[in-house]
């Protein structure tokens, strides 16, 4: 359903402060109750994509999912697929 | 030139163990164990001791070893090679070293033949070899990949590889597993035991710390050793009023990300002047106490760096004296993430004072970073400038793209020097053809002011893409303002006026000679190489293969000595050396040096890359391997419609293809080939040479084609029209190897035209000239068509040992006149003899003697020694006396009276 934007939604272990967000290319920080991190956020394309989860990957965050975002049908918000 | 100084000696810095960690004698004995192997593979996330455990293990162990810490920039081959075999020197490897040293003459830019050596050097010395790869994540080459599984896959008993990373390599893994070559250390194993953990505690923080507190956060951190270290740094400095359960239990009820909390918790306590050291300075990659001070402003950071130190915060000596150190990235990483509290005024200031410590030091590179990182771009190009001459006459273009890219564009095209310079880079590159006018266009006001740099671009492109007279036109523009104070731009100027200005061939050696020397004086190593590949070029094109190779080889060895990165020409020299093995029947060399120039390709994307593909095939197609000859000549086209700055590329590959194809006797596909060139290209070819010689074999190109093709499709007449015009003129030129090319084809023709004494004629001139140089292919690719012709040669005595020995080379094939006469014996196939044969056979049988022979029948000695060659060769015999016998057997002969 919906086109693939190029916002990818990553699910990590621990709960990430908000000074974090420009480190990691401005995404969007959210924390959920069971110390679950959710970022959201534009990657341009896969090496950018790799880069990003090595970032993470070399600070020992715990990568628990990742999983790119689709256009709503009425426009600019995203929901997942 | 400047020089510059680097800080390289760290990356070879074996650690030493640190006093206070927990010593692992179980994870050191597996390493230990583990070297009974080829590979023992530390992998695991940062943060979990690998180096140190390194650092324990050959400390309790006393291995002499050697050791490369690794980093982004060690994906260039030429580089991690370089780096790779110095890491054996100065390691207590005696026997290794000297070994080395004895054949550093043999190193080249062949890696495979590089990594031989090595590994051979290794064999020969009886020192137990231990290397370690630290840092190996780093690493996304494939090429370096390859080599590491090349080198596991040979490696000799008495050597073992060690690689610490945090994540797997892309080599041969499962194999190795399966095979019983790996032992792995892995997270799992790198976790501290409760044991571990305990002892930890115990020595950083004494016995205040429960058996409780340190179950609680060994669970917490999940035996993380980095975490382990920050909740100890950040316990030690809590109030006493505070206790140490309060502190676990609020820690053991956090969601916040592990480290990001305790480095809260372990700055929070410290004094402001050392949370402010330790954020400021974790911007800096690398740091001395000599450059904390200048950019901090205080004069304490030596005992700040020592203070970090002996309390295991996050800090990481680079080398022995303790002058250099770097974060551990982890921390880095976290440092900097709480920076973003502070302003970026301040984060600036910082990389700018950095940038000014490390220029004043003369630590170019660095000082360029941080003049980037300090958006300062004035400084930077001022920098960059300033090394540019340097950096390019050691064909780092890489290096200097790399940094290039990073300045604004706007910053880089009012900079008409370091515009040329680029503009150059990308030309080598090949493939951005749209930048490049891009950057000729905003060089137009420079260009009007009289500028030389777009008028020497022009001229560059107007070369690759075959059009002298505007290339010409460019140059005259240059010499009115010639760039005398650039070093590196003059040497090319002078390069391409050597091989542009007369047409005579002896004056053209001549003039890259002085080329050469001059280049070579002024340390201009990329010039020095290609008037030198030049050179090889060219007595290939006279006919003297001896003398080219010894050109082609002086021109390899030169990129040698420098051992920096191979310089984009080095293909050239590898397809040089490659074709006068393939045109001596030395099929394997040729293989190798063909296929040594495709894995230089690696490093630069290079034009002519074509040039190395369609000889490989032509060194299939004379082995049999028709399939991989086809990849490689559709590889070729690829390339050439990749190659973007010209359309004219594509023109040249397609007649090489078409030749190609004539070799394998598809005349359709030749044909197809031939009809598609389009007219504008082959005017422009016509030309060529006039503007410079070395573009002979492209202006021959497509007559000669025509004429192969001719050949095949029964055109003789007008084939031999053609050739006859080029033989005459390449005689006139003095290009040897042309003219033995044209005259072998005249031979092939005239015989089809059933002029066989012209024919001869042709023949014997080509024996001539092939003789001394060893040339074999370019009659074993005629094939039959010229099989009868060396027989008739053999017969009239024309040069009867090489013809004799061009039979020989032949597989078995015969002439159509003797395949009607097989006699078929036992299930063997028999040729028949010829008349001749049939003669000498019969004196044989009376028991003449071969000068008696030869007597009898007026032949040279020679002449009867390669018919009975033949003879033998036919009855599949080794001996007179089985020849005769075989040859009544089967009836050949008359059964023998007595």
């Amino acid at each position: 359903m919906g086109e693939l934007s190029n916002y990818y939604q990553i699910y990590i272990q621990g709960h990430l402060g908000q000074n974090w967000s420009e480190w990691l290319q401005s995404f969007h920080i959210q924390h959920k109750e069971n110390g679950i991190t959710v970022l959201t956020g534009p990657i341009v394309d896969q090496a950018a994509l790799r880069g990003l989860l090595d970032h993470l990957f070399d600070l020992g965050i715990c990568i628990l999912s990742f999983r790119r975002l689709g256009f709503h049908p009425e426009g600019r918000i995203f929901f997942s697929l | 030139m400047e020089t510059e100084i680097n800080l390289l000696h760290t990356k070879f810095y074996l650690p030493k163990a640190r006093e206070q960690l927990v010593h692992r004698s179980r994870l050191t004995h597996l390493l230990e164990e583990g070297l009974q192997g080829r590979m023992v593979l530390l992998s695991a996330p940062a943060g979990y001791g690998k180096t140190s455990l390194l650092a324990d293990w050959t400390q309790e162990f006393h291995h002499p070893t050697a050791w490369l810490t690794l980093d982004e920039n060690d994906n260039d081959t030429a580089r991690f090679m370089e780096y790779f075999f110095h890491s054996f020197f100065n390691r207590g490897y005696i026997q290794l070293q000297q070994l080395l040293t004895e054949k550093a003459a043999l190193f080249s830019g062949n890696l495979r033949q590089n990594l031989d050596i090595l590994l051979n050097c290794i064999l020969s010395s009886s020192e137990n070899i231990i290397v370690v790869l630290d840092d190996f994540h780093h690493i996304h080459s494939p090429v370096i990949n390859e080599s590491i599984n090349y080198m596991v896959e040979n490696l000799p008993a008495n050597a073992h590889f060690v690689i610490s990373t945090r994540a797997d390599p892309v080599v041969n893994l499962p194999n190795w597993r399966v095979r019983g070559y790996l032992t792995e250390i892995r997270r799992a194993d790198l976790c501290f035991t409760l044991k571990e953990s305990t002892e930890f505690f115990q020595s950083a923080l004494g016995d205040i710390f429960t058996r409780k507190n340190v179950r609680a956060l060994t669970n917490k951190t999940e035996g993380w050793i980095a975490g382990m270290q920050l909740a100890a740094s950040a316990i030690k400095s809590l109030d006493d009023t505070y206790s140490i359960d309060l502190f676990i239990e609020s820690f053991k009820g956090t969601n916040r990300f592990i480290l990001d909390y305790l480095l809260d918790e372990a700055l929070k306590n410290q004094s402001e002047e050392t949370r402010n050291f330790l954020l400021f300075t974790s911007l800096l990659e690398h740091f001395s106490a000599s450059l904390c001070n200048h950019v901090l402003e205080r004069n304490d950071s030596q005992q700040m760096l020592d203070f970090l130190e002996r309390n295991n915060l996050f800090i990481v000596p680079l080398d022995n004296e303790r002058t250099w150190y770097r974060y551990h990235t982890l921390f880095a990483d976290l440092l900097q993430s709480q920076l973003e509290k502070l302003d970026k005024e301040r984060k600036r200031l910082i990389h700018q004072s950095a940038a000014n410590w490390f220029e004043t030091n003369h630590y170019y590179n660095e000082a360029i970073e941080h003049n980037l990182m300090a958006e300062n771009m004035d400084a930077a190009e001022r920098l960059i400038q300033l090394n540019a001459a340097s950096v390019l006459n050691h064909s780092q273009f890489t290096v200097f793209s790399n940094w290039l890219n990073r300045l604004p564009r706007e910053k880089l095209y009012q900079n008409p020097t370091l515009c040329t310079y680029y503009a150059l880079t990308l030309l080598l590159r090949g493939n951005s053809y749209h930048e490049i006018k891009q950057i000729l266009e905003s060089m137009q006001e420079f260009a009007d002011a009289g500028f030389y740099g777009p008028a020497f671009i022009r001229s560059l492109l107007a070369i690759i893409q075959g059009n002298p007279q505007e290339a010409l036109q460019h140059l005259d523009l240059i010499k009115s303002n010639p760039p005398q104070e650039d070093e590196f731009l003059s040497g090319y100027l002078e390069l391409i006026q050597a091989l542009t200005l007369p047409v005579n061939i002896n004056q053209t050696i001549e003039n890259l000679r002085k080329t050469y020397l001059r280049s070579n004086i002024a340390g201009n190593l990329v010039i020095a190489i290609t008037s030198r590949s030049y050179l090889g070029d060219l007595y290939n094109f006279m006919g003297k293969l001896t003398e080219a190779q010894k050109n082609y080889q002086e021109a390899l060895d030169l990129s040698t000595i420098d051992k920096n990165a191979y310089l984009p020409i080095g293909s050239n020299v590898l397809l040089g050396l490659g074709e006068i093995a393939y045109k001596r029947n030395q099929l394997d060399e040729a293989d190798r040096f063909l296929s040594a120039g495709l894995e230089i390709k690696e490093n630069i994307a290079i034009s002519h890359f074509w040039g190395l593909c369609t000889s490989k095939a032509r060194v299939c197609i004379a082995q049999g391997r028709i399939q991989q000859a086809l990849a490689y000549m559709q590889q070729a086209q690829e390339l050439a419609i990749q190659f973007d700055t010209t359309e004219f590329d594509d023109f040249v590959v397609s007649c090489r293809i078409a030749q190609l194809h004539l070799l394998m006797g598809n005349l359709d596909a030749a044909e197809e080939r031939v009809n598609a060139l389009s007219m504008h290209d082959i005017e422009k070819s016509r030309d060529l040479a006039s503007f410079s010689i070395i573009y002979t074999p492209i202006q021959y190109l497509y007559p000669s084609t025509l004429a192969c093709c001719a050949i095949h499709q029964g055109k003789l007449s007008e084939s031999i029209e053609i050739l006859s015009k080029l033989y005459h003129e390449s005689v006139e030129k003095n290009l040897g190897d042309f003219v033995l090319q044209f005259s072998v084809l005249l031979a092939v023709a005239h015989e089809k035209n059933n002029a066989r004494e012209e024919a001869l004629g042709y023949l014997h001139k080509a024996l001539d000239l092939a003789y001394p140089e060893g040339q074999v292919q370019i009659f074993l690719e005629q094939k039959e068509n010229i099989l009868t012709l060396l027989y008739e040669a053999a017969h009239r005595n024309i040069h009867p040992e090489f013809t004799g020995h061009l039979l020989s080379l032949f597989p078995q094939m015969n002439t159509q006149e003797e395949t009607d006469k097989f006699i078929i014996h036992d299930g063997e196939i028999i040729e028949p003899l010829s008349d001749r044969e049939i003669e000498i056979l019969a004196l044989i049988s009376q028991g003449f003697s071969n000068q008696q022979i030869a007597v009898q029948f007026h032949l040279s000695l020679s002449t009867v020694k390669v018919h009975t060659y033949n003879i033998y060769r036919k009855l599949q015999v080794h001996s007179r006396l089985q020849a005769v016998s075989k040859a009544t057997l089967l009836k050949i002969l008359p059964p023998t009276k007595k």
